[in-house]
């Protein structure tokens, strides 16, 4: 048993004591008188023709509604927000701007027949190899620089050419300038051989 | 010699053959288009001032005192993301600083962005109060203008420009695009390199500085005054009747064809030039022509 028991009793008989105070006893008191009244209350047995209808009604209804918490519906809403701010400002932006899309079939245009500038030179150096000395002439220097001019103007069309449209002014111009830097060799010829 | 020059011309054909040979091929093609509208008030005094690059501009007026503007941007490649992406680096600006009304369009790339692969095409439809002064730049693309009744000029690079029903001062500065011109009363002014020029119905005064063009002038029954300087140009008059008027011709190293029954007061031949006066004395409206290698036709 214990060993010390005649030290702890006389510990415990010299513990302080605390009265509580009026107030508490009161409460105390409050609370056990309600409890007593609630088992006073009556009973009372619903009639059978209620349980029937509570009964028929949830079978009409089928599973019950989920309960949507606090939360959800706030996101919910939130998202309601949005939406309809979404479709307002497309609404409002479709008035000043608006992207569409579309298909077509539609042929390639190719440029790489134009852009061969090497038969021209071909042409001016066989001129100046047969005639050497027709290459220093005044003529041919200008003849030759106004060649070298619109083939820039040609190279300059032709990176503006499209891919997947016709290009008929812009053709018309690259065979204006082929016909015209063709007259100009056609005049040196004359000139020259 | 002879065969070199067989070889020469042979070469040339050829040249000029590939130029025309085509090889076609059918694709699916993405178009993206944005479309933007807009309204800007016009009050008297204030200008349009619109710079496209690879821009259709068609240009009318309107009874309103608004400038409005309908704009459609289009981009067209095999690969729709590429389209879209293309679509968004071609940008618009529209802008009112004091009196002026500008426009423009332009490609804009971003840090890292490559140039657009897309075909990029801008159509714009704009209708200006009548009065209204328009400034027209355009590169590489189309300007139709109709009905416009105050002032008008135009600088177009690669670009033909179409004038209809206009009246005023007009202004064109023309390098590679032909020139087409109908119903016009006014002050013209036409100064073009490689561009052909044709003007119909034609009242007023008219100005052209040309180089390598083909002047074609028809039905110019109520001409004030009209001066043309070309070089290596072919010009041809067709006035309904070519007594209406007076000429002063003067050419270099070209060639002059007239009415039989044109009987000029002065016809001078020296060496290379040639100097012709019809009609000289009388107050009949001039036509001064000033040719340098090329041919003048005087129709009936």
């Amino acid at each position: 048993m214990e060993n010390n028991n005649d030290i702890l009793k006389n510990a415990i008989q010299n513990l302080p004591e605390y009265i509580p105070e009026e107030n508490v006893w009161i409460s105390i008191d409050n609370a056990l008188s309600k409890k007593e009244t609630l088992t006073t209350l009556p009973n009372y047995t619903p009639p059978e023709s209620v349980w029937n209808n509570i009964e028929k009604s949830l079978s009409k209804s089928g599973q019950p509604k989920p309960v949507l918490t606090i939360r959800l519906k706030q996101i919910m809403a939130v998202a309601a927000l949005l939406l309809i701010g979404l479709i307002v400002f497309n609404n409002l932006k479709s008035k000043n701007s608006s992207i569409s899309h579309s298909e077509e079939w539609t042929e390639v245009q190719t440029t790489g027949e134009w852009n061969d500038n090497n038969e021209l030179k071909n042409v001016l150096n066989l001129i100046c190899d047969n005639n050497p000395s027709v290459c220093i002439t005044p003529e041919y220097k200008q003849a030759k620089a106004r060649i070298e001019q619109l083939e820039q103007s040609k190279q300059i069309i032709l990176k503006q050419m499209n891919k997947y449209e016709p290009n008929t002014d812009l053709e018309i111009m690259l065979t204006k300038i082929e016909l015209e830097q063709t007259g100009l060799i056609k005049q040196i010829m004359q000139k020259t051989l | 010699m002879y065969k070199l020059k067989q070889y020469i011309t042979a070469l040339l054909i050829m040249i000029f053959l590939t130029g025309l040979q085509k090889t076609m091929a059918q694709v699916k093609v993405h178009v993206m288009s944005r479309k933007i509208n807009k309204s800007i008030n016009w009050k008297p005094g204030m200008t349009f001032w619109l710079t496209g690059e690879r821009a259709e501009i068609f240009c009318a007026t309107h009874q309103k005192n608004t400038i409005d503007f309908e704009i459609e941007i289009i981009s067209k490649n095999e690969d729709r993301k590429t389209a879209e992406a293309d679509l968004d680096k071609m940008k618009l600006v529209d802008q009112v600083s004091g009196k002026k009304v500008s426009l423009r369009n332009y490609v804009e790339l971003n840090r890292g962005e490559s140039k657009p692969e897309s075909d990029l095409k801008v159509i714009y439809h704009v209708k200006v109060p009548e009065n209204c002064k328009v400034f027209i730049s355009n590169y590489f693309g189309k300007t139709r203008v109709i009905a416009l009744k105050s002032s008008l000029t135009i600088n177009s690079k690669f670009s033909p420009v179409k004038l209809q029903n206009i009246a005023g001062n007009i202004t064109i500065n023309s390098n590679f695009g032909d020139i087409s011109i109908d119903s016009i009363y006014g002050t013209v002014t036409l100064q073009t390199t490689r561009s052909d020029i044709s003007i119909r119905n034609f009242s007023g005064l008219l100005d052209i500085h040309s180089d390598y063009a083909t002047i074609l002038l028809s039905k110019i029954n109520n001409l004030t005054k009209a001066a043309i300087h070309a070089d290596k140009s072919n010009i041809n008059l067709n006035t309904g009747d070519y007594n209406r008027y007076s000429y002063f011709i003067s050419t270099t190293d070209s060639k002059i064809i007239k009415p039989d029954k044109m009987h000029p007061d002065i016809f001078k031949e020296e060496k290379t030039k040639t100097q012709l006066h019809f009609n000289a004395k009388t107050n009949k409206p001039q036509i001064t022509i000033e040719l340098n290698m090329g041919i003048i036709t005087i129709e009936n």
